[in-house]
């Protein structure tokens, strides 16, 4: 429990007493910061927001020097926070990409249509030990019925995909109620303690492909049961629980939905539920029609713009719009404070990109990744990181592996990391 | 407390990755081994791996078990003479029947019996899951639906926690390997069962039904609980409960009503008893059956315990647990006897749970289940979310009228009668008539989005009704069957956009059973066009499709995909007939300029002037040129001495961009000249409509579309009739395929081919019945059939 993240609790229920009628989060947090007293290390988190079906390179490709550099059409909406990114160009040198293996290039680097362990959850498996979760999947989007590798950002090491939740409300309630309650915890308990024993007598019998389902089935009651013990443990230790509400679920239309995944996130991070997750904002190979932008062409259908300038024009227009939805994760991770008047954003390293280069080409090269993080994060930000020999993107991924202290010398077809990418 | 667990857990872990780990197998000692390398492993080599293919690695080590799939596809590419390619020798006749024989020894009857494949634990989809709920808690989880034709269908509580599943190899939501490898998340299945148990607190038939008594005491004893938890275990599980299991639920209500009331401490036991994997699967007791070597031994296989029997026949059926007659069937042991499985199986489709059926066998055969999500996810407009649903419905209703007047599984692809109603008809712009089955004892029907005939559709004076569908006969032959049906067209299309692609796909996969995957070594669209630029050529895209098409890698599938969805291109992405498909036809231009619109149908006529082309089609269009009234136009005739060529498609025009088009093939012996048009046009009486009609001729005419056997067709009624003719036999094969896989919960393999033959010869007496499929599936070896995996 040595990096345990600790606040006071007694400091936070005073800060809570002072501004409980006020509405707005970012209002209260500064309140709390100078309640807290003791100074205990804030830890790293990664956030990855992806959104499919690639890029048009005239839309996106940032232009100018390493460190004097002009953000394209698609990136603008990132122009407040340029000193707080890195635009990576030319990483990624898969030849061929297509929807189905473009969620794994992303996450691994690998397009293989039966991803091994992902890079968020090698991670996850290094700083997500004392968290109530690991990590933690997010999806604006509804599965795609076609793969699972469409819906799927994340994979464990038996290679199974995530638990990835898309409802905002339920996801609200998972991170900061449910098992919160401690009369849920004692019910939970005893439901599956009835549940265990017998499942565990019917395991002995069972034949060996009986064994491997109900096995993934208990893997999940031990999740819950972690997830409780975990909860006992901590005894609501969580900082800034009490800040939360669920005013931040808006469930009306698509781009409300979308604010309320990218705030979930930031809150996540902020009580300290997870220091890994992920955003899923648009499936790969998705076909919203983005209306609320006057668009008629649904995303795949643009993506495929060939040489028609109309199609080019909405699928710019739709892309400019999902970097915007991460610069609001920005906005709100700079909004949340930490105790010692840090920023969420501070400790932070997020990740936006699609595992499509060019979207009409169906290319894996030159992936579109940005980064994100603010002065703890460790980031060399305020850079246009353009890389002449374009390394695989598992180079991309081990840097980051390494850079939340895994030891690892190699993931999947890494060939070495990326230099300038951290302050060294 | 979860330390034991994680301990007990991690052992059974080791056990499996053990056990599933890639053993190594002997090689392959056959003579057939000799024949493939030195045929095949050119390229089939550990490095060529041409197609995706090591074969190499296959015979090194043969595990006919794992490589199933494998050598599935190497047998079709030798059966079917694809292998070797064309420009090497081809294998004799001996080497390609010791092939044959040596596959059917190893494949399709391992040890000379016959097996019934394998049988992996099935999780409850979520349909299933919310079938099963509203019959073991006697509660309504079904929304309201109303009649209002902007009525969008809301997500149910089920619908709201568990998304669709992805669809498995058996082509269906309902495989087990696919559900199986799906992520359990048992916080979300606590939080959905909770919210159902709670709809049990307001609802006092229910608790009169589960308990005998409409409200429970305050103090509940254990010994007056256990009777109840026994039997709701009983139900759920679809089997008795072990002492040690009610022991356990019972410790359930004792803790939770210690702290709570007894309501709650009920609630608890019965959440955990719906936590339970007993519930949340269907496992099937595997002891009874041989241990492990016995793959080819006989004796591992065992026939289906009636008691199992009967849960495999209503979740197939029903997509629900079986109903009381069932059980007591199942507990007499008489549900085994053929007689007996038929009699219940009649019963069952009669009922109005038999909607489970057109929801998800048909919904996701054909797809259109699909349509109702697009409907309640369709923000942009009530109009199009309204007509969505409505061909969710077209669809669903076709479907199961195909079960309930006993239809041939042919009139899948084609029929002559549709569900519509008169708003529907006119967006398609359809003529019908009424519609009579000559099946003498027709079922009874179901009932449109519920279960039971009690529940009705929400009726009240919406400003926008939604008439009910009924049956109709559709006198354009070009419409009629799941390839032209609205709900079809609409589903292979966007919003805004048709893909013939999508549409060439759905043909191939839903009808005739192919499954298409992309190979890795085809060079993509863009490619094509740098190759023709190279050219100094500048491609339409329909040109550039083709050219890409041509090339080697493409054309094995496209010659098949394209022509089929260009074919169906007639259709809008609505699934409207399009008017025409050029801009400004050429050919002969009559004026037409009335005095004044007659008001019922009068026939007008024309002389043809140009000479038509006998042998090849001619098209007619009417166009308006100025007026805004609209023009009913119906029964189109060509005539020249004896020659009277008719086309009763029936249409309109309306307004400048409102156009249509009328087809006549011209025979061979027909004349060239001396033709006259006729029409039968009705207007308002208004004057100032005037109107060009153009004659198209050969310079127009479609050449036709050519499918791979040669054949071709110019309409969609010639390719449903192409289908049916020069496809048949895959048509049935994959409407037996698909209706055994979504019985069986797996994709068919080659052990089933046995069993396929056998439906197939029982069912063929009478045409091909759908029912009658459906009966010989029930009836069939793998259904009643297991053995030790």
């Amino acid at each position: 429990m040595t990096h345990q993240y600790l606040i006071p609790r007694r400091s936070v229920l005073q800060g809570v007493g002072v501004c409980m009628a006020l509405p707005a989060l970012e209002i209260m947090s500064p309140a709390i910061s100078s309640a807290a007293e003791t100074a205990t290390p804030i830890p790293q988190r990664l956030g990855i927001f992806h959104k499919g079906n690639g890029i048009d390179p005239s839309g996106w490709e940032a232009t100018g020097t390493e460190t004097d550099f002009t953000l394209s059409r698609n990136l603008e909406p990132l122009q407040p926070y340029i000193n707080d990114i890195v635009v990576l160009s030319n990483v990624s040198n898969q030849a061929k990409g297509d929807h189905y293996g473009a969620m794994p290039l992303f996450m691994t680097g690998v397009q293989n249509r039966n991803p091994g362990q992902t890079f968020d959850q090698v991670i996850a498996e290094h700083v997500g030990r004392t968290t109530q979760f690991d990590s933690f999947q997010l999806s604006a989007d509804p599965v795609d019925v076609r793969s699972t590798t469409l819906n799927s950002l994340a994979y464990d090491k038996e290679g199974r995909a995530r638990f990835v939740e898309r409802n905002a409300q339920f996801a609200f309630d998972r991170l900061f109620r449910g098992l919160s309650n401690a009369g849920t915890r004692r019910k939970m308990g005893s439901v599956l303690d009835a549940v265990r024993e017998p499942t565990t007598a019917l395991l002995k019998k069972a034949s060996r492909r009986d064994k491997a389902v109900i096995s993934t089935y208990l893997d999940s009651v031990r999740d819950v049961e972690l997830a409780i013990e975990k909860h006992q443990q901590s005894d609501n230790a969580r900082p800034h629980m009490n800040l939360v509400t669920d005013d931040v679920v808006q469930l009306d239309d698509f781009p409300s939905k979308m604010k309320t995944m990218t705030d979930l996130v930031a809150l996540a991070f902020w009580t300290d539920a997870t220091r890994v997750a992920s955003c899923i904002m648009a499936l790969e190979s998705s076909r919203r029609i983005h209306d609320f932008l006057g668009l008629k062409a649904d995303f795949h259908w643009s993506s495929h713009f060939e040489n028609k300038k109309s199609l080019a024009e909405e699928f710019n227009s739709a892309n400019t719009w999902y970097v915007a939805q991460f610069g609001n994760a920005i906005e709100k991770m700079k909004s949340l404070k930490e105790y010692d008047g840090s920023s969420v954003f501070d400790h932070s390293v997020l990740m936006f990109g699609s595992g499509l280069g060019h979207g009409n080409k169906h290319l894996g090269t030159n992936l579109p990744l940005v980064l994100a993080g603010g002065k703890h994060s460790g980031l060399n930000t305020g850079r246009l990181l353009t890389y002449p020999t374009q390394p695989p993107h598992a180079n991309t991924l081990l840097t980051l592996i390494q850079h939340f202290g895994v030891e690892a010398e190699q993931y999947n077809n890494s060939t070495g990391t990326l230099d300038r990418l951290f302050h060294s | 407390m979860s330390g034991r667990l994680i301990f007990t857990a991690a052992i059974v872990i080791a056990q499996l990755t053990s056990a599933t780990a890639q053993q190594q197998t002997p090689a392959l000692n056959h003579p057939v081994s000799t024949m493939l390398k030195t045929r095949c492993l050119e390229c089939h080599s550990s490095e060529a791996r041409s197609g995706g293919m090591n074969l190499e690695a296959r015979l090194a080590s043969f595990n006919p078990e794992t490589d199933v799939d494998d050598w599935a596809k190497v047998e079709h590419a030798v059966v079917s003479g694809k292998m070797p390619p064309p420009d090497e020798t081809a294998l004799t006749e001996t080497q390609r029947q010791q092939f044959r024989t040596w596959f059917d020894k190893e494949f399709v009857m391992p040890g000379g019996v016959q097996h019934p494949g394998p049988n992996r634990p099935r999780r409850l989809t979520r349909e299933e899951l919310q079938n099963t709920l509203e019959d073991i808690l006697h509660v309504d989880l079904r929304v309201t639906v109303t009649n209002s034709r902007l009525h969008v269908i809301p997500e149910t509580i089920i619908e709201k926690f568990f998304s669709a599943s992805v669809i498995g190899d058996s082509g269906f939501s309902n495989d087990a390997v696919t559900l199986s490898e799906e992520t359990i998340d048992i916080q979300t299945y606590s939080r959905c069962f909770s919210l159902v148990l709670s709809l049990l607190d307001s609802n006092e038939q229910a608790r009169q039904q589960l308990f005998g008594q409409s409200s429970l005491p305050e103090e509940v004893t254990v010994a007056d609980a256990r009777p109840w938890i026994e039997s709701f275990a009983r139900s759920a599980w679809r089997r008795p409960g072990t002492p040690q299991e009610i022991a356990a639920l019972t410790n359930v209500f004792e803790q939770v009503s210690r702290h709570g009331s007894a309501w709650e401490g009920i609630k608890a036991s019965m959440l955990a008893t719906l936590l339970s994997p007993s519930f949340l699967f269907r496992l099937e007791d595997t002891i009874a059956a041989a241990p492990e070597s016995g793959r080819t031994a006989a004796s591992s296989v065992t026939t289906v315990p009636p008691s199992e029997l009967a849960v495999r026949l209503s979740y197939f059926l029903w997509s629900a647990p079986p109903d009381e007659e069932l059980l007591r069937l199942a507990e007499d042991g008489t549900l085994q006897n053929d007689d007996v499985l038929r009699q219940q199986v009649r019963r069952m489709l009669a009922d109005p749970k038999r909607v489970a059926l057109a929801e998800n066998l048909g919904g996701e055969w054909f797809d259109y289940k699909k349509l109702r999500q697009q409907s309640a996810l369709n923000k942009r407009s009530d109009k199009m979310a309204g007509f969505y649903r409505t061909q969710f419905e077209e669809a669903l209703l076709f479907f199961d009228s195909v079960i309930r007047y006993r239809q041939p599984v042919f009139s899948l692809v084609d029929a002559d009668w549709a569900y519509l109603n008169a708003h529907q008809k006119n967006i398609y712009r359809l003529q019908t008539e009424t519609k009579s089955f000559d099946e003498p004892e027709p079922l009874p029907p179901i009932n449109l989005h519920y279960r039971d005939d009690s529940r009705q559709i929400h009726t009240q004076n919406y400003e926008y009704q939604h008439a009910p569908l009924t049956a109709v006969k559709l006198l354009d032959p070009d419409r009629g069957g799941f390839v032209t049906l609205g709900p079809t067209l609409s589903v292979t299309s966007t919003e805004n956009r048709t893909s013939p692609i999508r549409r060439g796909v759905w043909v191939l996969e839903r009808l005739l059973g192919q499954h298409l995957e992309v190979p890795d070594d085809v060079p993509d669209l863009d490619e094509t066009r740098k190759k023709a630029k190279v050219d100094n050529r500048k491609l339409t895209n329909v040109e550039l499709l083709k050219l890409h098409s041509s090339q080697a890698g493409c054309a094995s599938c496209h010659q098949f995909i394209d022509p089929i969805g260009f074919g169906l291109e007639v259709f809008d992405q609505l699934g409207i007939t399009r008017s025409i498909t050029d801009e400004n036809p050429s050919g002969e231009k009559l004026e037409w300029t009335p005095a004044e619109t007659p008001k019922s149908y009068t026939d007008q006529a024309w002389t043809v002037t140009e000479p038509l082309i006998p042998g090849k089609e001619t098209r007619v269009f009417f166009q308006y040129s100025k007026g805004r009234h609209r023009l009913n136009i119906r029964n189109v005739r060509l005539t020249s001495g004896e020659h009277v060529l008719e086309d009763r498609h029936f249409g309109f025009t309306g307004t400048a961009r409102r156009d249509n088009v009328w087809f006549f093939p011209i025979p061979g012996d027909a004349p060239a000249t001396g033709w006259t048009l006729t029409a039968e046009i009705q207007g308002d009486g208004g004057t100032d409509s005037h109107g060009i009609i153009t004659i198209a001729g050969s310079d127009n005419t479609h050449p036709g579309y050519e499918l791979p056997n040669g054949n071709s067709f110019r309409s969609p009624e010639e390719l449903k009739q192409l289908l049916l003719s020069d496809y048949r036999d895959q048509i049935t094969d994959n409407a037996i395929r698909r209706v055994l896989g979504y019985a069986l919960g797996r994709k068919t393999l080659p052990v089933d081919r046995p069993a396929i033959e056998q439906i197939k010869d029982s069912i063929r007496d009478n045409g091909f019945r759908l029912t009658d499929l459906i009966e010989a599936v029930v009836l069939s070896f793998p259904f009643r059939h297991k053995e030790a995996p």
